[in-house]
């Protein structure tokens, strides 16, 4: 693979290519075992990272990834819909790529431990182009309904208790405090319609 | 007469010079804590829109502040200069969190504002009008993907924030406030107890305590390689009111953005482990060097993983 195609399929991993080049790219993907291997790596390093992390390890997870790619390329790349510039400079690759893979495992968690709504994001990803689903018409609000609580990923309320005190104490010292006033608090008084 | 005509010359400079987007903020400032207003905004986050109702009243030395969600059910934040009170449904509690002068806000002061330009660009943007009131538009641009970014319009007459809107690593929206309504120059806040009649909400209250001490051991972690501009600002030792363990705050802070880490004894049963993200909150939990550490703030997630996985216990060498 030449340098341009490291980068190119980086930029992929990390949501920053144009609307019309995603589909070539992920073709391009599927076809080459080289590319596979590169972007299950790239993977990999986000299992690493989640390993040390913690709960969200799953040694399945690149290659669930990548077969969720084959099968659903638009719930990957929601983000990338919109317009970007294609040749946007890079900053720090590391942290980027770790980013993006957070970001991931943020998106793309709900739809590996719940396989039944994978079509929702889909759904939500495209809805003005896409019929809706007639299998289950009802659940379009799948990242926030199937979580037990206002956090996404979190499902423990004794958690989400502790994590909310964690929250308060920190917004009190926050300077975004102090160039908001109680504003930032709205976070916190927000009201989930989904969780009643 | 040389001071009539230095009054001539500033107040000529005065007229042609517009003031600039740090002038502009510097206001916003003062204007959010000095004066007194209330008024409704929306909220919008996580594709949901929400209104609320803000007050902000100044008597004297005494500042009150009150945000109420007027959707679904009520909940409230008050603060004034002694503590935090939430309001929330009957499932959970009301708490209150003393707080102590010296850990007040990480203040951010009028000088603070030069030192963030390592870190941000600073532009008036036009004007706007918002809630029927005119605005100066002024964006808060950061130079890397670290943190975020703001947007606001600032009520031209007040310098108060009509609009703030967040944005994140990638320059997208994650959360906007903007007034439908706003008055200036009042504020109403009822006392405390006219809510607990009102909502019959439970009070866990702990007013006498003063709940932040200095750490028992400053020294005991090393943060390598902290993200671009972050430093470590505060640091102490939270007293849990029910007699738990102690848990350890660490706050990081470029000046503007900042998050805090949490070390505690790894002896709960149910700890936070992974990644979690509320509005544009991003958090982070799990072992490090046995101890349970909960990152949070508002910042991108790669800035809190980059704190967290440079956090080394020091060694020591006696």
């Amino acid at each position: 693979m030449t340098e341009q195609e490291f980068e190119r399929l980086s930029a992929l991993v990390d949501d920053e290519i144009s609307e019309h080049e995603i589909s070539g790219e992920i073709n391009k993907l599927k076809n080459t075992q080289e590319s596979q291997g590169i972007w299950s790596r790239y993977h990999l390093i986000g299992d690493a990272m989640r390993n040390e992390l913690g709960q969200i390890h799953n040694p399945e997870m690149a290659r669930c990834i990548s077969q969720s790619i084959e099968n659903e390329p638009i719930v990957l790349a929601p983000a990338a819909l919109k317009p970007r510039s294609s040749n946007k400079k890079r900053a720090f690759t590391g942290l980027a790529v770790a980013a993006s893979l957070t970001a991931a495992a943020v998106i793309m968690a709900p739809q590996l431990i719940n396989p039944g709504s994978s079509e929702a994001p889909n759904q939500l990803a495209s809805s003005d182009q896409l019929p809706i689903s007639n299998q289950r018409p009802e659940n379009n609000t799948v990242y926030v309904a199937e979580n037990g609580t206002r956090w996404k990923l979190l499902k423990k309320p004794k958690v989400e208790s502790r994590l909310n005190d964690y929250l308060l104490n920190h917004q009190d010292l926050s300077p975004s405090s102090n160039i908001k006033g109680i504003m930032p608090y709205a976070t916190f008084v927000s009201y989930d319609e989904n969780k009643q | 007469m040389i001071l009539c005509l230095f009054l001539v010359i500033s107040q000529s400079a005065s007229a042609t010079d517009d003031p600039s987007p740090k002038d502009w903020l510097e206001r916003m400032m003062r204007a959010v804590q000095q004066l007194n207003y209330q008024g409704t905004f929306v909220y919008l986050h996580d594709n949901q829109l929400e209104t609320m109702k803000i007050a902000h009243a100044v008597q004297g030395d005494r500042v009150r502040e009150s945000l109420m969600s007027l959707n679904g059910t009520p909940r409230e934040v008050i603060r004034d200069e002694e503590s935090v009170t939430c309001v929330l449904p009957d499932s959970h509690e009301v708490s209150i969190d003393k707080r102590t002068p010296s850990t007040k806000f990480l203040n951010i002061l009028p000088q603070d504002l030069d030192q963030l330009d390592n870190h941000y660009n600073f532009q008036n943007v036009g004007k706007s009008r918002i809630a029927n009131r005119q605005a100066q538009v002024v964006v808060i641009v950061p130079n890397d993907r670290l943190r975020y970014g703001y947007r606001f319009a600032l009520d031209i007459e007040s310098g108060l924030p009509l609009k703030s809107d967040l944005l994140n690593e990638h320059g997208e929206l994650v959360e906007q406030t903007m007034f439908t309504d706003l008055q200036i120059g009042v504020a109403e806040i009822s006392e405390l107890h006219n809510r607990e009649s009102l909502f019959t909400y439970r009070l866990k209250s702990h007013p006498d305590e003063i709940n932040k001490i200095p750490l028992l051991n400053p020294n005991k972690w090393d943060f390598i390689g902290l993200p671009s501009g972050f430093r470590l600002r505060m640091q102490h030792q939270l007293i849990d009111p029910e007699g738990s363990d102690p848990v350890d705050q660490y706050v990081f802070s470029d000046g503007l953005s900042s998050l805090s880490v949490f070390v505690e004894p790894e002896t709960r049963e149910e700890a936070f482990s992974g990644v979690s993200k509320l509005g544009a909150i991003n958090a982070w939990g799990g072992q490090v060097e046995g101890f349970q550490v909960t990152a949070v703030g508002e910042v991108p997630a790669v800035t809190i993983l980059g704190i967290v996985q440079g956090m080394q216990l020091k060694q020591t060498h006696d």
